[in-house]
């Protein structure tokens, strides 16, 4: 009986880690296929397979370009989201006042307004003031995104006893010195779910970016757009554009895995 | 090595409307090693925290030296602290952890080593500096917080209930060896712990508090043979004295519990001096000071009382008879020969040389 779940739920792990995986596969396969072969089959194994689709979805999304934008914005956003929401969480919750807890709920409140709802005045305000560019979209991904971030971090310092800054205190550290040395490496399971939270946010948008930035700063996902006219979609290179702009989220993956695993591991057993 | 001195000591915490400390006093000479115990929320470990400077004092005046340091950061006071949860640092290995205070002042690297390892000498922790705190036993863990402490050479070492995370046979082994430590660093301590035995084994003086305030100062046999008043009397020695209302008539101490015991001439002489003929007071006599045995049956004659054993406790050595008499319970710590079961009627002998009196108002010691 025992035996027969564990194949079961082995079988069904499977049957959701195929679903799961189906667009993978979608996109990989089809990125390899002629326009013609995708409207052929678009489940089929591509035959014949060419590689051309990279070269020149590589060419037309000016993909170093627009890696190079995506990864600025991208690191620059969530290094200053990890630096101000870290500083700011733990400045609010070792500080026990009123205001303080007003501005905690202040902060978890905000993540409850639907970007939606802010985007058009905010892209006027920010035109006005000649901000329509990658630093100005920086700093909104900072307001954006630090609500979640600082209720993260606030989470975890919660758990960091108070000794540890008396400790450090006592033995001459400065308050920087403090977060900096002592906090702040303990907040790091933390941060790498920040860190990966941000980044997938930040490097998959495609709205926020497309009423920010003029055309010379496009990120992948607006470059990607080209590639859908009004009369003629390019299956075949949005494909292979995606198939691209993937990688580093992979690679950032694959690199980071097992600081996620220890997070959630971390502090399960004493 | 410094002098101490808290001078009328009070802390009032923000939006509570008592003082949780009144009018603390105390001067520590130089490398003695004090203890402050008391129950819980009786205001030592605040004490502790206003002479480490993380809490403000209120009212009065700390000095070190001659000098007040009511305003000095932490870290300009020549002070180290050992936590009750260690505070150990848990990215850093057990050499960064005790260097950590010396690189922010940023010593000399050599020397930081040097000290560092002398360090982990003495408290034989030569080869785990390697390691980080989570690889580490709860013993080890504590070595290292006294390290920390020990790598800073620092005037005054101030220990928060070091020891109440550790398991019993550890916990005694600690014990030696912090009382080593001072015999050998020669650096003022102030100890925090509920623990009356860490205090009555390791202490110099022992501060005792309740509700904020001192109950006493004094020596470790100072507090156990001459006790301020019953707090201090039931709260040094365990198990805790037994208390026994009554009077004084004639040269007996009686009450309506059926104890009529004769008081010894030279305690009578003071007791009636002070005007306690015929008034009401507390008879206070240590378990210890309590005989099963017939030769303390018979030379303690007229100080017999009748018991009911409720409880009794075979400790090895000992036996501690859970007795009452009246209805006063009360506790005998006799010899484990005369070990009596539940249930018995016995008689017991009061060694009343050894006996204390109590005001019924003021609680402080008559005699």
């Amino acid at each position: 009986m025992h035996k027969t779940s564990k194949w079961l739920l082995g079988i069904v792990g499977l049957l959701i880690g195929l679903v799961w995986l189906f667009p993978f596969y979608l996109i990989l396969v089809n990125s390899f296929k002629t326009p013609k072969g995708i409207f052929a089959s678009v489940l089929r194994f591509p035959d014949p397979a060419t590689t051309a689709n990279y070269g020149d979805s590589f060419r037309a999304l000016n993909f170093l370009g627009s890696l190079t934008n995506s990864l600025i914005i991208t690191v620059a956003g969530v290094l200053l989201i990890i630096f101000a929401s870290s500083m700011g969480a733990y400045a609010l919750q070792r500080n026990h006042s009123k205001l303080s807890g007003g501005i905690l709920m202040l902060f978890i409140s905000a993540m409850l307004i639907p970007f939606q709802s802010v985007m058009i005045p905010l892209t006027a305000m920010f035109g006005k003031v000649h901000m329509l560019n990658m630093v100005g979209l920086v700093i909104m991904y900072l307001g954006f995104q630090c609500s979640l971030s600082i209720f993260l971090y606030q989470g975890t310092l919660n758990s960091i006893p108070m000794a540890m800054d008396e400790a450090a205190e006592i033995e001459g550290a400065t308050k920087w010195q403090t977060f900096f040395k002592v906090i702040f490496p303990m907040l790091s399971p933390i941060t790498v779910t920040v860190a990966i939270l941000n980044i997938i946010a930040i490097w998959n948008d495609y709205l926020l970016p497309s009423l920010v930035l003029p055309q010379s700063q496009y990120t992948i996902p607006l470059q990607m757009f080209n590639f859908f006219g009004e009369y003629t979609k390019q299956w075949h290179l949005a494909l292979a554009g995606l198939a691209l702009s993937i990688l580093p989220v992979i690679l950032f993956y694959l690199f980071a895995q097992r600081y996620i695993i220890k997070g959630v591991t971390d502090g399960a057993v004493k | 090595m410094v002098e101490i001195n808290l001078e009328h000591i009070y802390k009032k915490y923000s939006g509570n409307d008592k003082y949780s400390v009144s009018d603390f006093n105390l001067h520590a000479k130089d490398g003695e090693f004090i203890f402050f115990i008391g129950p819980s929320g009786c205001g030592k470990s605040t004490i502790l925290r206003m002479i480490a400077g993380l809490e403000e004092i209120t009212k009065g005046e700390f000095k070190m030296d001659g000098k007040v340091m009511n305003e000095a950061a932490p870290k300009d006071r020549g002070i180290a602290m050992v936590f009750q949860n260690y505070a150990l640092y848990p990215h850093m290995t057990v050499f960064d952890n005790m260097a950590f205070g010396l690189n922010i002042r940023k010593n000399d690297k050599a020397d930081t080593k040097r000290r560092v390892e002398e360090a982990a000498t003495i408290l034989g922790l030569n080869d785990f500096l390697q390691r980080k705190p989570a690889a580490l036993s709860g013993g080890q863990r504590q070595r290292v917080a006294l390290g920390r402490a020990i790598v800073r050479e620092a005037n005054l070492f101030l220990l928060d209930e070091p020891l109440s995370n550790l398991d019993a046979k550890l916990r005694v082994n600690m014990r030696t060896e912090i009382a080593k430590l001072h015999q050998r660093l020669g650096t003022n301590m102030i100890y925090v712990t509920h623990d009356q035995i860490e205090a009555m084994t390791m202490a110099d003086r022992i501060v005792i508090m309740d509700v904020g305030k001192v109950q006493q100062i004094g020596t470790p046999f100072e507090l156990y043979n001459k006790p301020k008043n019953k707090f201090v009397a039931g709260f040094i020695g365990s198990p805790a004295m037994n208390f026994f209302p009554g009077k004084l008539v004639g040269n007996q101490f009686i009450n309506d519990d059926g104890v009529a015991v004769v008081v010894p001439e030279g305690q009578l002489k003071v007791l009636a001096d002070k005007g306690y003929a015929d008034k009401p007071l507390t008879m206070g006599i240590r378990p210890e000071d309590i005989h099963a045995e017939q030769v303390a049956l018979d030379t303690f004659a007229d100080a017999i009382i009748d018991a009911n054993i409720q409880v009794s406790e075979l400790l090895g050595a000992d036996s501690m008879l859970y007795s009452r008499t009246g209805k006063v319970d009360f506790i005998a710590q006799v010899d484990a020969r005369d070990y009596h079961k539940p249930g018995d009627n016995i008689k017991l002998a009061l060694e009343m040389s050894k006996a204390h009196y109590f005001d019924n108002e003021t609680d402080l010691t008559i005699l």
